[in-house]
């Protein structure tokens, strides 16, 4: 059992320290997809929140047949999906870009590639993000979303053509 | 062998080191015949360096969310002890912040072992 299994089999009996060791672990992860997903800080923090706190209280519910990394992305994916429609509902359009950091300190690249990320259409920037950021296989990143791996690698190649343009 | 197509499909997860046994060999095996493909993993690889340290600089969770969520550590408010040192029953009641946790323990012979501790969550 890897350590992260390990650890939330201990958030499962209320052990509150090894709860504050995978919040440590997954909540900037977590805020970061959301943010990739929803362009909205304000929704990225909710879905942040509402994602850990479903960790907390559903930590015994992990089946440990996928990575807990992948099965926190696919609750915070659930919680965006969920807040979104609420959003949409409510007719307010979250559509910021996704912001950086101060400009001053990130290379100009890194910027380019950000400008460039947050262009791409949702279900390509997700598919970069789950893979050059989450680090999840394409079989998982197809899982996680519920698509055949074709889409995912058909996403994927949508994406880098673009990215690469940034690149050149 | 795999054609440049299904190698450049496969690319992104070699860079990140997330392919299968099989599909690694396959990729490998192309690339060592093919310059061009060469190229791309090398383009690939920055692209995935660059994209990971653009999104690594993106803000993380917001302190308020920390403390909205993790919980705070227990502190004990009353207890209850039964008995001797030697042997005895200890009923404790605890504060984390959100929950009230409540623990039972026995003492035998100067160790203590815990019975029950109840667990609500109120987050």
């Amino acid at each position: 059992m890897g350590d992260d299994a390990h650890l939330l089999e201990r958030v499962g009996t209320g052990d509150a320290d090894a709860f504050t060791r995978i919040y440590d672990r997954f909540a900037d992860r977590v805020f970061r997809y959301a943010l990739t997903l929803l362009r909205d800080r304000h929704l990225a923090e909710e879905v942040t929140q509402e994602t850990m706190l479903a960790v907390w209280n559903g930590a015994t519910g992990f089946s440990g047949q996928s990575r807990v990394s992948t099965w926190i992305f696919g609750i915070a994916r659930h919680q965006a999906h969920r807040l979104l429609g609420k959003e949409v509902r409510a007719r307010r359009a979250p559509d910021e870009p996704v912001s950086i950091p101060d400009p001053a300190a990130v290379v100009e690249q890194e910027q380019a590639v950000s400008s460039a990320l947050a262009t791409l259409p949702e279900p390509q920037r997700e598919v970069v993000f789950l893979t050059f950021y989450a680090g999840l296989s394409y079989p998982e990143i197809a899982a996680l979303l519920g698509v055949p791996e074709g889409t995912i690698k058909s996403r994927m190649f949508h994406a880098r053509r673009k990215l690469a343009e940034v690149l050149q | 062998m795999i054609d440049c197509e299904r190698a450049r499909e496969l690319m992104p997860w070699y860079v990140t080191g997330t392919l299968s046994a099989a599909e690694t060999r396959e990729l490998v095996s192309h690339l060592a015949e093919c310059a061009a493909c060469r190229d791309e993993l090398v383009t690939t690889i920055r692209l995935g360096r660059t994209v990971n340290q653009a999104i690594a600089g993106m803000p993380g969770a917001p302190d308020t969310v920390r403390s909205r969520v993790v919980p705070t550590r227990e502190v004990p408010v009353a207890q209850l002890d039964l008995g001797s040192f030697l042997v005895g029953f200890s009923l404790g009641l605890s504060v984390t912040g959100r929950t009230a946790p409540v623990n039972g323990d026995l003492r035998l012979l100067g160790r203590r072992v815990n019975l029950f501790k109840t667990r609500k969550k109120e987050v």
